[in-house]
C-alpha cells in the first residue's frame, strides 16, 4: 500500500523543503538573542546547536526507516493503539498549527512595524493566505517545488549582503570565548530551537523517492541552515558592536538598512519583501501538516477542506484581536517549549520502543 | 471558477495598491535635510529643507523652522506648513548645533530615526558651528538646492577624507561602542558658503570636545579605515635655507597604499598600542630643490618623521580633550580583553593613560613626470 508514491519528493526538494522550514523569523532576531547571551561567542552555541539538531534528526530518518511507506501520524495508531493514536495525532496537528499560527503572526508583525504601518493585520494576513492557498493545495510535491523555486530566488542575497562587509570590524569578534564556556552553553539552549523545521523528517520521509539518501538529506538540509545563520550571525557581530547590538529588535534587518547603492536606498525593504518568500516556505509546511493530520484525523482524504478553513480562521483570529509585540514574544516562545517536545524528546522517547518493537515483529516472522 | 478567478484577481488589483500606507508622490514632501538646535532660552528648534517639484513655484526648496520637543512633535508642526506630507525616509543630511551637543543627552532626541522603520539611517550627521538658522536660509543662488549641496559637500570632503561621513546608523554604533567615541562632520556657514571644517570629537557621553582640522583627518582616517578614498598629505619639510622666501619648503604626496599594523599590551597598568604603518607614498609636489635619484632615502626618512610628529601630536589632543575617535579601545578589548573589561565604562580616561606609537615607514614608490 504506496499511499504517497503520487507525490514524490526528489532529494533535492527533500533538502530545501526541510531547510526551508527551519529558516524563518529567527535569522533576523538570532544575532541578537546570542548577543545577549554569549556576546560575541554565540557562533560557537550555534555550532553546538547544529550537532544537536543533526544528531536528532538522524534519529527521527533512522526512526522512521523503520516504517518506510509511512509518516508519524500513520505510525502512531500502530504504536499507540486507536484511540492514544488520535490523541497523539491531535496533538502533532495542534502543534503544526501552533507553530504555523506564529509564523503567520510574526511575519504580519514584522511587515506592520517595517513596511505597512497603517495597514491592519487582519488584512497583511488575508493577503497571506491567498498564495499560501494556491501553493499547499497542491500537497506535498508543490511545496517541495515551491521550496526549490524559493531558493534559487533567494540566491541573490548574500552577494548583496557583501557589500556591508566595507563597514565591518573583525576586531569585535576577538578574543574568542571572553567569559569561558558557561555563556556558551546557556545560548546554545536558544540555538537547539533555531533549527526547528528538520522535524518534518517525520512527514517528508515516506514522500521521499530515493530513500537511501534521506539521512544525507536531513544532514544537509541542516548544514545549509547553519550556514546561513553562522554567515548572518558573523556578519552581524562585526558590523554592529557588541555593546549594541543588544538594541535592536531584528539586528539582521537593520544591517540591510544600513545598505545603500547610488541608484538604490532603502534596500531594507527590498529585503523584507523578498524575505516574505523565504517566511513562506517555513510557514507551509507547518500549515500542510497541521491539515494533512487534521483531515487523516476525521478520516478525510482530501486535505483542502481544512486548509480553507485553517487559511480562513486566522485573518479572523487577526480581526477579533490583534497581538501585542508582547504577545508576539510569547507566543514564539510557546512555539519554542512545543518544539522542544515534538522534535527533541519525541524521537528520543519513541525510537527505542519502536526499534525494540520492530525487532520483536522480525523475531516473530523468523 | 473562471468567474472566480477573474473577481479575485481584480479584487487584489485593488487591495494590492499599498494597502492603505499608499501615498502618492505629489502629496510628499521629501525632507532631505533636518536641523535640531538650541536658541538662546534653551528651546528645541527643529528645521527641515524640502525640494519643492511645481512648475509655479519660483524657489526650488523650502525650509522652515518651529519650535518643538521632539522630532516627531515636530512633524506636526511642518505638515501645518508644508504642501504635502513631510517624508522621513529620504533625509540625506542631520545637522546639530554646536550648543546642543553641550548637553550629554542630546542623542536621545534620536530615538525616533532608530525606532521608526521608515526614517533612513544613511543621513549623514553633521555638527554646524553656529545657529542652525543661518544655514537653513541660505539660498546661494550658484549651487544646486541647499540639501543636496551639503549632501554633495560632505561626500566628496570625506572622499577626499578632510572629514569624517558618519550616517546615523554609524553614529548609534559609536555612541554605544564604548570602546571608542563618536566623530561628525563639522561645518561652519561662512559669508558666502557652507565649509567644512573637519571632524568633530565628541566625548564618551556624546557632548562636544574638541575639533580637529581636515588635515588631522585625514590621518585619522588613515588610522581607521587604512586606504579609503584619496589621501593627499602637504607637509614641510626643513632644509636650510635662506629666509624671508615667498615659497615654503613644502612637499606634497599621494599615499597609495596603506598597511597598519597594531600590537596591544597591558604593562604597569597602563595600555599600551604599538601602530606600524607601511605607507606607499607618490610625490605630486615639491617646492624645494632635491636629488631624489640620490637621496630618496633621505627623504623617506623625513616624511615619515614628520609624519610621526603629526599622529603624536594628534593623538596628544585627543587623549587631553578625553576622546578616542581612532577605537583603541576595540584593539584593547580584543587583545587585553581582562584589563580592558575592567575599564570599559570610563575607557577614554584609561586611553588618556595609555601610551601610544606611531611608526610611519615611508617607502616613496613614485616622483611625478618631472624629476
Amino acid at each position: 500500500m504506496k499511499k504517497y508514491t503520487y507525490n514524490q519528493l526528489s532529494v533535492l526538494q527533500y533538502i530545501l523543503l526541510i531547510h526551508g522550514a527551519q529558516v524563518g523569523i529567527g535569522v533576523l532576531t538570532i544575532p541578537r538573542e546570542l548577543a545577549e547571551k554569549a556576546s560575541t561567542d554565540g557562533w560557537i552555541s550555534l555550532l553546538i546547536g547544529w550537532l544537536a539538531a543533526t544528531l536528532v534528526s538522524l534519529i527521527i530518518t533512522n526512526m522512521m526507516k523503520q516504517y518506510p511507506e509511512k509518516t508519524i501520524i500513520d505510525i502512531f495508531p500502530l504504536i499507540l493503539g486507536k484511540w492514544l493514536g488520535r490523541v497523539a495525532i491531535a496533538l502533532m496537528s495542534i502543534y503544526c498549527g501552533i507553530a504555523a499560527f506564529v509564523l503567520l503572526i510574526n511575519a504580519t508583525g514584522i511587515i506592520n512595524v517595517w513596511l505597512l504601518s497603517q495597514t491592519p493585520a487582519y488584512v497583511v494576513v488575508f493577503l497571506f493566505a491567498l498564495p499560501t492557498y494556491l501553493v499547499i493545495q497542491g500537497g506535498v510535491r508543490a511545496i517541495g517545488r515551491y521550496a526549490e523555486l524559493v531558493f534559487y530566488l533567494t540566491l541573490w542575497i548574500p552577494f548583496v549582503l557583501t557589500t556591508a562587509y566595507r563597514e565591518v570590524h573583525w576586531l569585535n569578534l576577538l578574543p574568542v570565548i571572553k567569559e569561558g564556556w558557561h555563556p556558551i552553553w546557556e545560548a546554545s539552549k536558544s540555538t537547539v530551537l533555531s533549527f526547528l523545521g528538520f522535524e518534518f523528517g517525520y512527514f517528508a520521509y515516506p514522500f521521499l523517492q530515493k530513500k537511501q539518501y534521506a539521512s544525507l538529506g536531513i544532514v544537509i538540509a541542516n548544514t545549509l541552515t547553519m550556514l546561513v545563520y553562522i554567515s548572518v550571525i558573523i556578519v552581524c557581530f562585526a558590523y554592529f558592536s557588541p555593546d549594541e547590538i543588544k538594541e535592536y529588535t531584528w539586528p539582521t534587518l537593520n544591517l540591510w538598512k544600513a545598505i545603500e547603492f547610488r541608484f538604490l536606498e532603502r534596500v531594507d525593504i527590498l529585503f523584507l519583501s523578498s524575505y516574505l518568500f523565504i517566511l513562506s516556505t517555513t510557514a507551509s509546511p507547518y500549515i500542510y501538516f497541521c491539515v494533512f493530520s487534521s483531515s487523516q484525523l476525521f478520516g478525510m482524504k482530501d486535505h483542502r477542506k481544512h486548509l480553507r478553513l485553517f487559511l480562513l480562521l486566522v485573518p479572523v483570529a487577526l480581526w477579533l484581536y490583534t497581538p501585542s509585540f508582547i504577545d508576539l514574544k510569547k507566543a514564539s516562545q510557546i512555539w519554542s517549549y512545543t518544539g522542544l517536545f515534538f522534535a527533541y524528546a519525541l524521537p528520543l522517547l519513541a525510537w527505542g520502543p519502536i526499534k525494540l518493537s520492530k525487532r520483536a515483529e522480525g523475531g516473530k516472522k523468523a | 471558477m473562471r468567474a472566480f478567478q477573474i473577481l479575485l484577481c481584480s479584487f487584489l488589483v485593488i487591495m494590492l495598491a499599498g494597502c492603505k500606507d499608499q501615498i502618492n508622490l505629489e502629496d510628499t514632501t521629501l525632507t532631505l535635510m533636518l536641523g535640531i538646535d538650541l536658541n538662546e532660552k534653551n528651546e528645541l528648534l527643529y528645521f527641515i529643507s524640502s525640494p519643492v517639484f511645481n512648475r509655479e513655484a519660483k524657489e526650488k526648496s523650502e525650509q522652515y523652522g518651529i519650535r518643538s520637543s521632539t522630532i516627531r512633535e515636530a512633524r506636526m508642526g511642518f505638515d501645518e506648513r508644508v504642501t504635502g506630507l513631510t517624508q522621513p525616509g529620504k533625509i540625506q543630511v542631520l545637522v546639530m548645533g554646536k550648543k546642543l551637543l553641550a548637553h550629554p543627552d542630546w542623542f536621545r532626541l534620536l530615538d525616533v530615526v532608530f525606532r521608526d522603520a521608515k526614517f533612513s539611517v544613511n543621513a549623514r550627521m553633521a555638527v554646524l558651528d553656529g545657529p542652525l538658522h543661518e544655514l537653513f536660509d541660505f539660498k546661494p543662488k550658484d549651487k544646486p538646492r541647499l540639501s543636496i549641496h551639503v549632501t554633495t559637500l560632505i561626500d566628496t570632503a570625506n572622499n577626499r577624507n578632510l572629514t569624517v561621513k558618519t550616517r546615523a546608523q554609524e553614529l548609534h554604533r559609536q555612541m554605544y561602542e564604548k570602546g571608542m567615541t563618536p566623530t561628525l562632520t563639522e561645518l561652519k556657514k561662512e559669508k558666502k558658503a557652507v565649509k567644512v571644517m573637519g571632524t568633530a570629537l565628541l566625548k564618551e557621553n556624546g557632548t562636544y570636545a574638541g575639533s580637529i582640522e581636515p588635515r588631522d583627518t585625514i590621518l585619522l582616517q588613515m588610522l581607521l579605515h587604512e586606504k579609503q578614498g584619496e589621501l593627499s598629505v602637504t607637509i614641510p619639510i626643513k632644509e636650510p635655507n635662506e629666509h624671508n622666501q615667498i615659497v615654503k619648503d613644502r612637499i606634497s604626496f599621494f599615499i597609495k597604499g596603506v598597511q597598519k599594523k597594531v600590537k596591544t599590551t597591558y604593562q604597569n597598568g597602563r595600555f599600551h598600542f604599538d601602530v606600524h604603518f607601511k605607507l606607499r607614498v607618490s610625490v605630486s609636489e615639491r617646492m624645494f630643490p632635491f636629488d631624489m635619484k640620490k637621496d630618496y632615502k633621505k627623504m623617506e626618512r623625513m616624511i615619515s618623521d614628520e609624519l610621526q610628529k603629526d599622529y603624536m601630536k594628534l593623538i596628544k589632543k585627543c587623549q587631553e580633550i578625553g576622546a578616542d575617535p581612532f577605537g583603541f579601545g576595540l584593539y584593547a578589548r580584543a587583545y587585553e580583553y581582562k584589563e580592558y573589561k575592567k575599564v570599559e565604562d570610563d575607557w577614554t580616561k584609561a586611553f588618556s593613560n595609555a601610551t601610544v606609537e606611531i611608526k610611519p615607514d615611508v617607502s616613496i614608490k613614485g616622483n611625478g613626470v618631472i624629476k
